[in-house]
């Protein structure tokens, strides 16, 4: 019994800390509509920051706490709202949820940068010279006992905030009607600004409080993720009390699974996988209404022509086998991935793009398809390709279909769940028999992977492989395109824009679910494979939910809606960044910041990237003169690297200056087409009337 | 033996990172002109003649020409910022080109950015420009070894981590490390049987759960039993990308709560300093704590507080000759002063160190074989080496049978103003030689061989 009440004693220490963190995005979440991933990486550079004024400075606690609390996370909150989430206000869920992952990324790479991560840091426990607290069985340090009143101050606090002041009641109406809101008096960039302001300073709180009691460390503090995020999903992302009993319950359950869970090689992962498996349970089991915030407006889905998709795929193909003849051997390993991580990303298309659902489970689709593909097509078999499509297209069926009650960030945070508990507990397995069949994913370490033999023809070398993977993402994006301009396609997109209105029309929603979440598992297995093939040889880390983050965050600033978002993903992630630091090392920390920094492009494309792109060269495609001239010069170019006359460096300027210049004829030789200036009104008299003016009016007046 | 933890605690935060970094590999340049210091050897404790100007000449091989060798150098410093490898590789390339090179030819550091995600192109670079690489070590090295050995590149590392590598074709690793024994065998009995006989019916292993080296992890557990420990607590801790540990307490109670009087942690010196002062704090005093050989550094001192006094830290340092004695070795303190001369202000580490080693072997194996500097010429002289000491810097490895039990061992422990070493009763110099040996009764998971890509020892020249 003496124990029993220890470990819950010890549960409730962690809570505490559970408590502080969650009550922070519970906060962020009620008033601002925004999911907070960037969560606990404030709280570290606050950490991080106390850290510098105190010991690295020696400046007096009190002062360095008042500086961090009341000045630099005020600033910082502050900073995040103006320039990070205010253009992206408008937006979708996803767009506003990339910011955050952007952040997150952004924040981490800036620490390593500015405090080396091989500088053994600690931060003094409050109070650390006096004794602890007796309590029955067990002893409470005054550092613990800290953390506890702090969190209950802070839950009693942001209940009379929220509920008992002006300012309050306008954070809550903000987020609930920001137009009606606004219309009443209230100011909701104020309530905005006040929530980024006390949401940076409990994230500042939680890092200082949590950072002496584990260790100073850049991702270890800013990954605190699944764990809190299961306290505020009890709490149904706006109740305190509930998010409070939430981080109770976790910090027990955690708490006594550490104490009295057998051990056993199978069982043992439990214990670290039971957070996402309760925040999944408890996404399913607590009701979450509509979700609030559905003020944006929705955009419309370009749909891609027959002629436009076969030259992107043809694009694809082109570029696979340039690339398979200039690169070396070692390059062909790593710009691989250009392709592979584009099949991944085309997979969020479909799912995300046409039918508006948020997956941060893809990549663990990818790693599923990369691990059927390492065993069963051990000697290439052309059918274990498809055996990996399918079984990772069937899991994605199975991920769906209790994801059915989720939407929105709910999903996101479900498939996040799902992607931590493979990471956790079954990609760890060592190997183990379900029903006398053995299993073993990464075989305790790596797998080994082989190309594949289709129709007699072995792919094994490298160039081989890089084209066959360009192939592979050919048909993949010619498929998708066709999806957009099939039946199905528009049920997705109508399922997107409304599931009650879908359903109410005779639409089976879990139907389309199941199928658009197998197909974009499918796809990602695809790829999955392909990456496997590439590497020869694959570990779990490679397919974490972690490594999954810029792949989402890059599709998102690409434009989930385009089909061409896949290859771009495909080649920012791989690409350009890469090469910049193998010619000027020196630059690894700026490009550890990229993708963190191209979130802001976000606010100014809200349709992404791509869309952008295409209209950009879109002068270049009605121009004969210009297609001729651009396809003769990379031809140009490309011959003359294979005459080994220039090496790839020179390739790759020529290749930018030919894209430039033709870029900038064609935009001069372009008659000034000024449409997009033509106001709504004189649609069809100052211009003639387009087909799809059709639709841009119905969803105008749809939305609002 | 154990892996570089605290590379692992950089796999947690994955590829949030690696987004941004590429592959990047700098050749080094020579430093020294060929002509300028033929009549100069170096020497390095009781080898002779590792690097010594000469009249070599001819390009038998890939990266080898009448002037060079190229070696190619792994590592995951851009990725954790840790540069002991590079670091290593510069002063043991400079201090051999000073002295001439390996028989006149010079030696070149081509260092390959592994950036965590990419060790399979690092290797593949590795292939098409290097005879060898030498004194590298990479977090997923694991996946590399296939595409390694599809190129026949020998391989001298300073450390390996994951099992697909350990003990891996063609490589020459100058550390006893057999896959199918428990390496810590003598070291676990000296605690438990001599130290502290009243731990061995309490002993806890706390591992991070890494799908790395958790398989790694679970065979130690397997290990302390065999020993004749009986293990009381198995706990698993977080530090894959989508978990870290927020809280030490729970994991203190429990090892309270079992009664554990020995633990073993597999983790960085940072948590287990952590979970120390937690236990600490709650006045459980443990017989002894395995800190691993990752603890074994200024790092776990400054971060250990007030637990450094209370409880009793230790660690096996793989036959290392310690440190902080450097003054009493000759072979260590002239690694000491190669560090001052070369990389001043460089703290020299035991990871160093097993560099150093690998290095030591390749320069001296290399120069036997004169003008025909091939592969197979170099793996085969090291291999010959059924004693390696690296000139002293460590206890005896026998390279001919690299999957053999360990026989000399030695340990450090902690205390608050540094690490000293440990009363196990050496017997041989500074080690203890003669340690049981354990034989594992299942190896989870086997290192790679030629035949798994297709390849025999046939085509290896």
């Amino acid at each position: 019994m003496d124990q029993f009440l220890a470990f819950g004693i010890v549960g409730l220490s962690t809570a505490a800390i559970y408590a502080v963190i969650s009550s922070g995005l519970v906060l962020t979440y009620t008033t601002t509509g925004v999911f907070n991933f960037a969560h606990g990486a404030a709280g570290m550079l606050a950490a991080f920051f106390y850290w510098q004024l105190t010991i690295g400075w020696g400046w007096p606690v009190p002062l360095a706490l008042a500086v961090v609390l009341l000045v630099a996370a005020p600033a910082l909150g502050l900073l995040i709202e103006r320039f990070v989430m205010r253009p992206v206000q408008g937006l979708g869920e996803a767009e506003r949820l990339v910011m955050t992952v952007a952040l997150l990324s952004g924040f981490i790479a800036a620490a390593e940068w500015i405090w080396n991560p091989n500088v053994a840091r600690t931060l003094p426990t409050f109070f650390a010279n006096s004794a602890p607290i007796q309590i029955g069985p067990t002893t409470i340090t005054w550092d613990q006992a800290i953390t506890m009143i702090v969190a209950v101050v802070v839950a009693v606090g942001l209940r009379i905030l929220l509920y008992r002041t002006r300012i309050g009641a306008e954070m809550r109406a903000t987020v609930d009607d920001r137009a009606l809101a606004g219309l009443t008096g209230a100011d909701p960039l104020r309530a905005n600004r006040v929530a980024w302001i006390l949401g940076t300073q409990l994230a500042a709180i939680g890092g200082i409080l949590i950072a002496p009691q584990i260790t100073l460390d850049a991702t270890q503090l800013s990954l605190l993720i699944v764990s809190a995020y299961t306290a505020a999903v009890f709490g149904r992302l706006r109740s305190l009390p509930l998010t409070f009993a939430g981080a109770v319950v976790v910090g027990c359950m955690e708490s006594y699974l550490t104490g009295y869970l057998p051990s056993n090689s199978l069982l043992s992962g439990i214990r670290l996988a039971a957070p996402a498996l309760l925040l999944f349970a408890a996404l399913l089991v607590f009701p979450h209404g509509r979700l609030r915030g559905r003020s944006q407006r929705l955009r419309p889905v370009p749909v891609p022509t027959m002629r436009g998709t076969a030259l992107f795929a043809a694009a694809i193909v082109m570029s696979g086998i340039v690339l398979a003849t200039v690169l070396s051997t070692a390059d062909l390993i790593t710009y691989g991935a250009i392709f592979s991580l584009a099949l991944v990303a085309l997979s969020y298309v479909p799912l995300a793009g046409y039918a508006g659902q948020i997956s941060l489970c893809q990549l663990s689709m990818a790693g599923i398809g990369a691990v059927v593909w390492a065993h069963l097509g051990a000697n290439g078999q052309w059918w274990a390709l498809a055996a990996a499509v399918a079984i990772s297209a069937a899991v994605g069926a199975i991920v769906a279909v209790p994801a059915l009650r989720l939407s929105g960030i709910y999903l996101a945070l479900g498939t996040a769940a799902f992607a931590a508990v493979l990471d956790q507990w079954i990609f760890t397995l060592q190997s183990f028999k379900v029903l006398g069949v053995q299993f073993s994913f990464f075989n305790g370490g790596s797998v080994s992977a082989v190309g594949p033999d289709i129709f007699g023809f072995h792919v094994s070398s490298e160039p081989d492989l890089m084209v066959f993977a360009a192939i592979c993402l050919a048909l993949a994006s010619a498929a998708v395109a066709a999806l957009r301009r099939s039946r199905f396609g528009r049920r997705l997109i109508a399922l997107r824009d409304s599931e009650a209105a879908y359903a109410m029309l005779g639409g089976r929603l879990l139907v389309a679910r199941v199928a658009v979440f197998a197909l974009a598992a499918g796809i990602s297995g695809l790829g999955g494979a392909v990456y496997a093939m590439q590497e020869q040889a694959v570990t779990a880390v490679q397919f974490s939910l972690v490594a999954g983050l810029p792949i989402f965050l890059i599709a998102v600033v690409g434009g989930l809606a385009s089909v061409g978002t896949g290859m771009f993903t495909g080649t920012t992630l791989a690409g350009p960044l890469t090469g910049i630091v193998a010619i000027a090392p020196w630059t690894a920390n700026l490009a550890a910041i990229a993708p963190g920094l191209s979130g802001l492009s976000l606010g100014r494309n809200p349709d992404g990237l791509v869309p952008a792109l295409r209209r950009g060269f879109s002068p270049v495609a009605g121009n004969p003169v210009a297609v001729t001239a651009l396809l003769v010069g990379l031809t140009l170019a490309w011959v003359l690297r294979l005459a080994h006359v220039i090496n790839g460096w020179a390739l790759f300027g020529l290749a930018v200056v030919v894209v430039v210049v033709t870029l900038g004829y064609a935009a001069a030789r372009q008659p000034g087409a000024a449409d997009a200036e033509i106001e709504v009104d004189w649609w069809g008299l100052q211009r003639p009337w387009q087909p799809e003016d059709e639709e841009a009016l119905a969803r105008g007046i749809a939305g609002g | 033996v154990r892996p570089q933890i605290r590379i692992l605690a950089a796999v947690a935060a994955a590829a949030v990172l690696a987004a941004g970094c590429g592959r990047a590999s700098s050749p080094g340049t020579p430093t020294t002109a060929k002509s300028g210091a033929k009549t100069v050897t170096a020497n390095f404790g009781t080898l002779s003649r590792v690097c010594h100007g000469g009249n070599a000449s001819g390009a038998p091989e890939q990266g080898v020409n009448s002037s060079q060798v190229e070696v190619g150098v792994m590592t995951d410093e851009q990725y954790t910022h840790d540069p002991t490898l590079v670091t290593a590789a510069h002063v043991f390339t400079d201090w051999c080109n000073a002295a001439g090179g390996i028989d006149g030819r010079q030696l070149v550091a081509d260092i390959h950015q592994t950036d965590l995600l990419d060790s399979v192109g690092a290797m593949a670079a590795a292939c098409s420009a290097d005879f060898a690489t030498v004194g590298g070590s990479a977090a997923l090295d694991g996946i590399a070894v296939d595409t390694r050995l599809k190129c026949l590149l020998p391989d001298f590392p300073a450390q390996t981590v994951m099992p697909q590598n350990t003990d891996s074709a063609l490589q020459a690793y100058p550390l006893t490390d057999g896959y199918s024994y428990a390496p810590y065998a003598g070291y676990f009995t000296w605690l438990m049987k001599q130290a502290y006989p009243g731990s061995a019916a309490h002993v806890g292993i706390l591992y991070g759960n890494s799908p790395i080296t958790l398989a790694l992890a679970v065979q130690e557990g397997e290990a302390l039993t065999g020993v004749g420990g009986t293990e009381v607590y198995t706990g698993e801790f977080p530090v894959s990308a989508s978990g870290a540990v927020t809280d030490w307490t729970p994991y203190a109670e429990a090892i309270k709560s079992k009664g554990v009087k020995g633990l073993v942690f597999y983790g960085t010196p940072q948590w287990l300093a952590a979970l120390e002062l937690d236990l600490t704090n709650m006045n459980y005093k443990l017989d002894w704590i395995d800190a691993n050989t990752n603890s074994y550094g200024p790092a776990f001192i400054q971060v250990g507080g007030k637990s450094l006094s209370y409880q009793h830290n230790y660690a096996d340092i793989d036959g290392y000759y310690p440190v902080e004695k450097a003054s009493s070795n000759p072979a260590t303190a002239e690694m000491v002063s190669l560090y001052a001369k070369y990389a001043p202000g460089q703290k020299l580490t035991l990871q160093a160190m097993q560099a150093f080693s690998a290095w030591l072997l390749f320069a001296s194996s290399a120069e036997t074989c004169g003008s025909n500097l091939t592969r197979r010429c170099v793996y085969d002289a090291a291999i010959s080496q059924t004693a390696w000491t690296g000139g002293g810097l460590q206890s005896p490895v026998n390279l001919a049978t690299p999957d053999s039990p360990v026989n000399c061992w030695n340990a450090e422990m902690a205390t608050p103003t540094g690490w000293v070493p440990a009363p196990f009763d050496p017997n041989t110099g500074a080690y203890r030689c003669g340690a049981p040996v354990y034989k594992l009764p299942k190896v989870l998971a086997l290192p790679e061989t030629l035949a798994d890509v297709g390849e025999s020892m046939s085509n290896f020249r």
